[in-house]
């Protein structure tokens, strides 16, 4: 204990003088309050009072003078500001941060889930810290949050701090800038890290590097097993050839040592949908699809678990995947036809109810030009019928537009080809995916001659026969022949070629994507989820755990989110033309991979290990000159209140 | 005008301080007094008070055997026709009872602002204007120490001014000697009657003293003992802690210090006190009134009608 306020040598004088004084007031007599009485005689009787009695009476005078003394000795030790040796060390800030990613929930070595762990840690960190010191807990998770704010230890420590485990890696980069800001400017800073260890090699370097820099950097590690078993990926989409129904492809990663026998169940909703046992080796993966479920609209959960005792080592966070398929608009299809191409007309109802086709009948003699109405798509295959003038604003597809020269068709002619042979493809484009047209017999056509932005899907040795071009937001594909003059309707590659048309011309992207990682920037066509995103501004997302993020800017009808939350959330148009329209989506866990300690081995992190148990400081409530008044105050007010001098004196 | 016409209630002159305490309310409630006391002693004459003499009164009280130089005129005839013996008629001697008002002017009765005193001499007067009214002779001794300051018995309605005049004089001051006093009292008193002792008997020595000698003297004592309450009980409120009690008829000083029970054991002694000084009384005959002086004046005369036997 030492002395902070006067030294000794000042204390014992004024502690001398004081009780000096206060000895002298109690020798000298009390001023008394004179009240007459009556009749004396009567009191004097009243009042008679034994030896007894008397020699009590000095003896709480005694007693008195013993109470004022004290007073005096608190009053004098208060001056002096008596403080611990560990106080009167310079006052230190100390800024905390935490490892809360979801490796964070596996458990350690011991069993204890590793944010307890840390947890336990940072309190024991708190209490080492004394009154003039100061602390901040930054929560270092798939976000970095504030868990305690810069603020006396005291405080800090008083505070509830929310370290649990989010659903993806900790980003120890962005809480360490942070960190980094906070100790700019404060006394005596530290950063201590409270990590499991399992961290990305981004994430090691950012912590070499803090611990190599100017601010006192310390880690420490609440380690436990590397094994995890989780679902690494699942997705479902709608069947390209039959979008009325599903499928589901999930990848169970296995990180532990021994292989794990487990069993994936699928459900649609509450329903099972399927189920399948596997045995997943050590290091290795499990992939299955189950490639044809009936529940387009449902949300999907996949669900992974040891079976026959097998307990999977890791994090839950994983054990469990959502998918949602969106409903997806029937898309509106105008055929303009002379009638004759039944082909395409069966090609057109084998899409089911993913279409509408409304025919629309054309006879160049007419002179009318076709009422195709709202449609998303036309289709033109007049054969032998001139060219009708093609509506405007609307994708189209038109077959054999140069039959005749006269012809109003955008991409213009190229030359007249007997018996053309469609020698080379574009494979990798949406429209021609599994699709093959080398062999196909064609009697006459027509090539095209392209322009800059166009691109040719097909050629005929070398001179382009099937090209798409864009018109500003209108795309058009031209067909250089007739399928009417060809096998190609007889193939099987004729209706998808018609499906993979129509998927590319109404959607922007082909595909059904309706899950986001948790925790990760994400882009979300809005149109991909079926909803019209025209005129929309903002949307608000309502989480799984059924909280509502603030509303979120929609530009371009895509969607910028951070979804923190695994499982299914809802997105709700807030204006548009179709305001309060909503579409169901899933969040899922990214991939974990192993949850072992990586800075164990690594020499960059040599000596730099906090103190695992920090001595707690010996007092941690308020300066002890502060209670020695409080005592004072309270023995003063005893002393009044039992000695009744405050009348008298 | 009317033989019948009440007499106006006597006024006071005028130019009176306005903190007499005989003011004009005061002689209100003396007229309100007198009214009461005349229904109370309706039928009878007055300065007609029994003695314990038998003369020449009006009611018949004995016969005897006659005796030469006997009023021949008070011979029984009736009897001496039926009987054939003489016997005398002797009648209670009518005679009228001399009341003195004994008022205690010592220290004590002046303490707390002088309620006491002041308390003291409106009884005083208001008995001594009920007695006038009823033709009595009143006289009032205001006694400090063993000193006697009297004002000769006086007779008539008019002279109460000479009685108001007579204590407004009076402060209340030096010590309390009530054996000496009413010893003066008895010797300048030379036929007996009733004397009505208005004190806090404050006296440790010669309180019930006093009243006996009194009695002693053929007088008709009657003790009104006269109390201030806060005095009689006090509040611990006002006398706690380290004081100096000071006598208020000096001489003492004592330094106490004075708790809740300190104050409750005064209060037990004077009760104490009180009750000793009425038991003895009353085991002698002697009346005996307690008055707080929070108890307006004109209630306790009205007490002293009906249970203190002063007006018969």
């Amino acid at each position: 204990m030492s002395l902070a306020g006067w030294p000794l040598a000042q204390i014992a004088a004024f502690f001398a003088v004081g009780t000096a004084a206060v000895t002298a007031l109690y020798l000298l007599k009390m001023r008394r309050r004179r009240v007459v009485v009556p009749f004396a005689a009567l009191w004097e009787q009243a009042l008679r009072t034994s030896e007894a009695r008397r020699l009590a009476r000095r003896f709480r005078r005694l007693v008195s003078w013993l109470v004022q003394v004290t007073v005096l000795a608190l009053l004098a030790l208060a001056l002096g500001d008596p403080r611990p040796a560990a106080w009167l060390r310079p006052p230190r800030t100390a800024i905390l941060v935490v490892d809360t990613g979801a490796s964070m929930a596996a458990p350690t070595h011991d069993g204890v889930p590793r944010n307890d762990a840390a947890r336990t840690f940072v309190q024991a960190t708190l209490r080492a810290l004394g009154p003039a010191d100061r602390a901040a807990v930054l929560a270092a998770g798939p976000a970095v949050r504030v868990a305690a704010a810069l603020a006396p230890a005291g405080q800090v420590r008083a505070r509830r701090l929310d370290l649990a485990p989010g659903p993806g890696p900790a980003r120890l980069d962005d809480a360490l800038g942070m960190a980094r800001a906070l100790a700019r400017g404060a006394k005596n800073p530290s950063i201590v890290v409270v990590t499991d260890g399992a961290l990305r090699p981004a994430d090691r370097d950012v912590l070499a590097a803090c611990v190599a820099g100017p601010i006192p950097c310390r880690i420490h590690r609440v380690p436990g097993p590397a094994g995890n078993v989780g679902i690494a990926a699942f997705a479902a989409r709608r069947r390209p050839f039959d979008p009325a129904r599903v499928e589901v492809v999930a990848r169970i990663e296995n990180h532990d040592a021994v292989p794990h026998d487990v069993q994936l169940d699928l459900f649609a909703g509450d329903v099972p949908a399927g189920s399948v046992r596997a045995r997943v080796p050590a290091g290795s993966e499990h992939r299955h699809v189950f490639d044809d479920l009936d529940a387009p609209g449902a949300v999907l959960r996949a669900r992974v678990r040891g079976v026959g005792g097998d307990v999977l080592p890791g994090t839950a966070l994983d054990d469990e995947a959502y998918a949602t398929v969106t409903p997806v608009r029937p898309t509106r299809v105008a055929l303009v036809t002379d009638g004759t191409d039944l082909f395409l007309e069966a090609a057109l109802l084998s899409l089911g109810e993913t279409v509408e086709v409304e025919l629309v009948p054309w006879h160049s003699k007419t002179g009318q030009a076709p009422d195709v109405g709202d449609a998303d798509v036309v289709v033109v295959d007049v054969g032998a019928q001139k060219l009708p003038p093609l509506p405007r604003d609307v994708h189209a597809v038109v077959f054999d537009p140069w039959r005749h020269d006269d012809a109003d068709f955008p991409i213009r002619k190229g030359r007249n080809v007997r018996r053309p042979f469609l020698t080379e493809q574009d494979r990798s484009h949406p429209i021609l995916e599994d699709i093959d047209f080398v062999d196909a017999n064609v009697a006459r056509g027509t090539t095209f001659r392209v322009e800059p932005g166009d691109e040719v899907l097909v050629r005929t040795v070398g001179d382009p026969i099937v090209v798409l071009r864009r018109d500003g937001r209108r795309k058009i594909l031209a067909v250089g022949f007739d399928p009417r003059q060809s096998d190609v309707p007889l193939r099987v590659a004729f209706p998808l070629f018609v499906s993979n048309t129509l998927a590319y011309l109404s959607k922007d992207t082909p595909g059904f994507v309706a899950t986001v990682p948790a925790a990760e920037p994400a882009v979300v066509r809005l149109s991909d989820v079926g909803l019209d995103a025209k005129g929309t501004t903002t949307a608000t997302v309502r989480t799984a755990a059924g909280t509502t993020m603030p509303a979120l800017p929609v530009r371009d009808g895509r969607l910028r989110l951070v979804v923190f939350e695994p499982g299914v959330f809802t997105v709700t148009l807030d204006d548009g033309a179709a305001a309060g329209a909503s579409a169901e989506m899933a969040a899922v866990v990214p991939p974990l991979g192993s949850l072992g300690d990586a800075l164990g081995d690594d020499p960059r992190f040599a000596g730099a290990w906090a103190d695992p148990a920090p001595e707690p400081f010996p007092v941690v409530d308020d300066p002890l000159w502060l209670l020695l008044l409080l005592v004072v105050a309270a023995v003063a007010a005893v002393e009044w209140w039992t000695y009744h001098r405050r009348v008298t004196v | 005008m009317s033989l019948f016409r009440r007499k106006a209630p006597p006024t006071a002159p005028a130019g009176r301080d306005a903190r007499d305490p005989f003011d004009e309310a005061f002689l209100s409630q003396l007229a309100l007094l007198e009214v009461v006391a005349r229904r109370m002693f309706r039928g009878r004459n007055r300065a007609e008070r029994k003695t314990r003499k038998v003369g020449s009164g009006l009611e018949f009280a004995d016969h005897r055997d006659y005796t030469p130089g006997d009023d021949i005129r008070n011979l029984d005839w009736n009897v001496y026709m039926r009987l054939g013996q003489t016997l005398v008629r002797l009648f209670e001697e009518d005679e009228d009872l001399p009341i003195r008002i004994v008022v205690d002017a010592s220290g004590s009765m002046g303490t707390s602002g002088g309620v006491k005193f002041e308390y003291a001499r409106k009884v005083a007067a208001a008995l001594s204007y009920v007695g006038l009214a009823n033709l009595d002779r009143v006289g009032i001794s205001c006694v400090r120490g063993a000193a006697c300051e009297t004002l000769p018995p006086v007779r008539g309605k008019g002279r109460i001014f000479r009685i108001f005049d007579f204590l407004r004089r009076i402060a209340p001051e030096g010590p309390t000697d009530l054996r000496g006093a009413c010893a003066r009292v008895a010797a300048e008193s030379t036929e007996p009657g009733l004397v009505v002792v208005l004190s806090d008997f404050y006296d440790a020595d010669g309180a019930f003293d006093a009243l006996n000698l009194l009695r002693f003297r053929r007088h008709e004592p009657v003790a009104v003992q006269i109390l201030a309450p806060h005095e009689a009980n006090p509040s611990p409120d006002r006398v706690r802690g380290d004081v100096t009690l000071l006598d208020a008829e000096g001489g003492v000083l004592r330094d106490v210090t004075l708790d809740d029970r300190a104050v409750a054991r005064f209060a037990e002694a004077h009760e104490r006190f009180c009750r000793a000084l009425e038991r003895n009384a009353r085991t002698r005959g002697i009346t005996y009134l307690r008055a707080s002086v929070a108890i307006p004046f004109d209630d306790l005369i009205l007490r002293l009608f009906r249970t203190g036997g002063i007006l018969r």
